[in-house]
């Protein structure tokens, strides 16, 4: 029982830690803000969920899971209005935004 | 509201003992009577809500899985040997049905969470949506999410 | 095996630590303020997930609480700072304006 519970949180952290990697990866490998916004902020969301599953296995009591749980519901809930606001930033102060992407209006 | 509050103050606290559940009472009797006085909490609502719990814990496993797709496509993207050639940004002008604030909330998001689409603006019955190529565009026209944010708001 | 643990736990902090040095790296270079700014929620989130390794590596069921605040406080940065850079750019806008005329 102990085994299996060490070997899955194991597999759950590495995955999350590679995630993590390809987030910072995909930082410097595209060229526009608005390109990088999606790698990162979205790769962030499934590595918390992926590293706190690990963690989930490690600890074992019913108190960490759920203050665990609270704490990706409350990453999930706070990242996409950051990266929304990031976003709104990006093409207000852009003037040039039309040669990065096409723009339906 | 109450009920959750009150789930709320037993995870901070780790522990169930007399005392932890005396005190988490009187609190959250005394959050949720001031928040009845200043008109920001209506029973009459939560009954309501409380219908719509199945579809909201559907809608939240949908979630995780549209989430884990889309990521390993957006892996597959960064990993590839040229990523700038062969992503095709855009943004896209995208129409709702959904006209409660509770709904576009979700919806806004959910596309956000969703790897390769982000909500740039919601305006009238539009959501401004900057998509990163073909594959997260064709995702969004035809969403199971929002149609089941849909179905959420029929019940009502 | 279990006794393996803190092995696992300390390649993660280590690999976390390294990844966030690449984030301020980025931070430092990004040709445009949203470019920081996003290295800057990136670098955020990495420090709960880090402070949570870090509490199961102590044993230690505090560390979740600190988190919990972290992730609200982090939130609140980049929403603090984005509302500061667009006033800022607002007004830059409107002495441009003024010059022009």
């Amino acid at each position: 029982m102990e085994q299996i519970r060490f070997l899955l949180g194991t597999i759950f952290i590495l995955a999350g830690l590679f995630v993590f990697g390809i987030a910072t990866l995909g930082l410097f490998r595209f060229r526009y803000v608005l390109n990088r916004v999606h790698v990162a902020a979205k790769c962030d969301s499934l590595a918390s969920l992926l590293v706190c599953v690990g963690l989930m296995f490690y600890a074992g009591n019913l108190g960490s899971i759920l203050k665990l749980l609270l704490v990706v519901i409350l990453i999930w809930l706070s990242n996409p209005v950051a990266s929304h606001l990031v976003c709104k930033i990006e093409v207000e102060t852009n003037k040039e935004i039309e040669k990065e992407c096409e723009v339906e209006r | 509201m109450p009920i959750l509050l009150f789930l709320l103050w037993l995870i901070f606290n780790e522990r169930v003992t007399v005392d932890v559940l005396i005190i988490g009472l009187i609190v959250v009797a005394a959050v949720c009577l001031i928040c009845r006085k200043i008109g920001i909490w209506d029973p009459q609502k939560d009954i309501k809500t409380l219908s719509k719990i199945p579809g909201m814990i559907g809608f939240v496993l949908r979630l995780v899985l549209e989430v884990f797709k889309a990521n390993i496509h957006m892996i597959a993207l960064v990993l590839s040997a040229n990523p700038n050639e062969r992503i095709h940004p855009k943004i896209v002008k995208h129409y709702t049905k959904i006209q409660s604030e509770g709904g576009r909330v979700a919806l806004a998001n959910s596309i956000t969470l969703t790897p390769g689409t982000v909500t740039v603006d919601v305006a009238d019955d539009y959501v401004y949506v900057h998509a990163i190529d073909e594959y997260a565009e064709e995702g969004l026209s035809h969403s199971v999410l929002e149609e089941k944010i849909e179905r959420m708001e029929d019940n009502v | 095996m279990m006794n393996l643990a803190p092995n696992v736990l300390v390649f993660a902090m280590l690999f976390l630590s390294i990844t966030i040095f690449f984030c301020l790296l980025r931070a430092v270079l990004g040709p445009r303020m949203t470019d920081r700014l996003v290295a800057v929620n990136i670098i955020s989130i990495k420090g709960v997930i880090l402070i949570l390794l870090l509490g199961q590596y102590l044993h230690d069921n505090m560390f979740m609480d600190i988190s919990l605040v972290y992730v609200l406080l982090s939130f609140l940065a980049v929403v603090a700072l984005g509302k500061n850079l667009l006033s800022h750019y607002v007004e830059k806008e409107k002495e441009e304006m003024h010059g022009t005329n």
